[in-house]
């Protein structure tokens, strides 16, 4: 997503215009987030699925 | 300690049982004390002082009748303003549901009602849980018991500072990315993030679905626990909760630690932590190793991506369940909570199923890696103490209101410490460790692995047993001390009064 892309978007969420120096102080938080996470979410493989969560907590419970 | 208010859960108990001190006397105690204080405090947002009296009457009632008594009865607690119950209005810290009341009462709730407490009213809390610092546009956040202009926290910020005041025994909050755990680090209480399922959700603001958990704060470990084994277990209304109860055996809380084993992070993780912090937190992990504690330094896996991917996945979710009335109302929303809900909207959506889809790997590598030799890892709740109001409030003369920086896992995240347990799903338990030099609460966190509640609980329990960083009360409390204790005394005398 394009930064005017990305601030017309929050405006559009917002109602409003937001002020422009905010708009892009988050914009680019974003993006370096999103970075941050990318070498973990390109991991990703076909098999995994969200729903797979919980049940892998209850495979590593530990006897109380 | 002469003031009833003042004990644990486990001794007030004791004496309403015995019927040492009647629910009406110490309900009254406990209002009194919230009408002489809490003006200054903001904890509360609204008390149901008529109600609270009436189901204390009846309690007493219920006692002298022979009625079989719960392991709560008579004692006070109070609920973060996120829960409903039935009748009265749960605001979730936003003038635009002031009016809002609920027709049901949270599983939670019922739960800790079929025990025998006694619900005092709602405390204050963030904007819809959003904001660290308890910024909400019911009015203004509550203020910090050791200091009334530092923060308490947020969300539950109402929840700890009531507890840390003496005001209540103990409270429900909710926990999406450290809401429990930093305001009970910021003001000297105990609170716990349970195991993802464990407590239901049933009647409580949803935020973040896949994060979100209601858990208890309290003062002491064992009053926690004894939260936590009331609320806990399977609800047939929420799906999400696991077929699981929860007891602590009696010989668990005198557990010797020797030999048993810790992991701490290495430095690199710590080097973020004030001075203070990091003084108490060595000193824990020395008190830990006194007590014969086994104690490694490990590099925790992907923690600092951890932390970032629950942020993407927590400002997805809560922008989700906003946007609709984001764009009808948006003045209905404190400008700092709008800008902050807003920018997860930018994240694109095949990023945060892949969070999702992640999650059951990353957590397994977590445990796998963190726990195959220890029993919990020992880490701090927060970097800092609570800082002043008018350095993080919009407004701020000092420092402007960013809003990225408390969406995003930044240096300044006050979550670095505590968001990615939401993420793996894990319990952590936040604890007292310590003050300042400036006489601020300073906070260790237990964490473990899936439903390893019952260690933490021993683990800290372990370390209340060998200091009293839980037994001080701020001056706020201890100035106010009133009589209740003389002028209800006992028949007969009981332990630790």
């Amino acid at each position: 997503m394009q930064d005017h892309d990305a601030a017309a978007r929050l405006a559009a969420a917002l109602g409003r215009p937001l002020d422009s120096a905010l708009a892009a102080r988050i914009v680019a938080l974003c993006r370096q987030q999103m970075e941050s996470v990318r070498p973990l979410l390109d991991r990703v493989t076909a098999s995994d699925d969200p729903a797979h969560h919980a049940a892998a907590l209850e495979e590593m419970a530990r006897d109380e | 300690m002469n003031d009833l208010l003042d004990a644990d859960i486990e001794t007030a108990a004791a004496a309403l049982r015995d019927g040492a001190v009647s629910a009406r006397a110490l309900t009254e105690a406990a209002l009194t004390r919230v009408g002489k204080i809490d003006g200054r405090l903001r904890a509360f947002l609204h008390v149901e002082r008529d109600v609270a009296l009436e189901r204390a009457d009846l309690l007493d009632r219920a006692r002298k009748a022979g009625a079989p008594l719960g392991p709560l009865h008579g004692v006070p607690l109070a609920r973060k303003d996120l829960f409903d119950r039935a009748g009265e209005i749960a605001t979730c810290g936003a003038a635009r549901w002031a009016k809002r009341r609920a027709r049901e009462t949270a599983t939670c709730l019922a739960r800790l009602d079929a025990a025998g407490a006694i619900d005092l009213g709602a405390l204050n809390m963030s904007e819809y849980a959003f904001h660290p610092h308890g910024l909400n546009s019911v009015t203004e956040p509550a203020r910090n018991p050791w200091d009334l202009a530092r923060t308490a926290g947020g969300s539950s910020g109402g929840s700890a500072a009531a507890l840390a005041a003496r005001l209540i025994f103990g409270s429900m909050g909710s926990d999406s990315g450290g809401s429990i755990r930093f305001p009970a680090a910021l003001c000297g209480v105990v609170g716990l993030l349970p195991t993802r399922g464990r407590v239901s959700r049933q009647g409580m603001m949803r935020s973040s679905p896949s994060l979100d958990a209601a858990g208890p704060l309290a003062r002491t470990v064992r009053d926690c626990a004894a939260l936590f084994t009331v609320v806990a277990g399977s609800d047939p209304v929420d799906p999400t909760t696991v077929k699981r109860t929860f007891a602590m055996r009696d010989a668990s809380w005198r557990r010797s630690l020797r030999n048993r084993r810790i992991v701490i992070p290495k430095d690199k993780l710590l080097e973020t932590l004030s001075p203070a912090v990091r003084s108490a937190f060595d000193a824990a992990v020395r008190i830990f190793s006194g007590e014969g504690v086994n104690i490694a330094a490990i590099d925790l896996p992907d923690w600092d991506a951890l932390n970032a991917i629950t942020a993407i996945v927590f400002a997805s979710e809560v922008a989700a369940t906003h946007q609709r009335s984001l764009a009808a109302d948006p003045d209905a929303y404190s400008p700092e909570v709008r800008e902050r809900m807003a920018a997860g909207l930018l994240y694109p959506a095949s990023d945060y199923l892949d969070a999702l889809r992640l999650r059951a790997r990353l957590t397994c590598a977590f445990v796998e890696t963190v726990f195959a030799g220890a029993e919990v890892l020992l880490l701090p709740s927060a970097a800092d103490v609570a800082p002043r109001l008018d350095e993080v409030l919009p407004g701020a003369a000092r420092a402007r209101y960013d809003a990225g920086a408390y969406t995003l896992a930044t240096a300044a995240d006050p979550g670095r410490f505590t968001r990615a347990f939401n993420y793996l799903g894990l319990p952590a338990l936040a604890l007292p460790a310590g003050f300042s030099p400036d006489g601020l609460p300073v906070g260790i966190q237990i964490a473990g692995p899936p439903f390893a509640e019952a260690t933490l609980f021993e683990f800290g329990h372990a370390f209340q047993r060998v200091t009293d960083h839980h037994l001080r009360a701020p001056a706020l409390a201890t100035n106010d001390a009133t009589i209740i204790w003389r002028l209800y005394a006992p028949k007969t005398p009981l332990g630790g009064i």
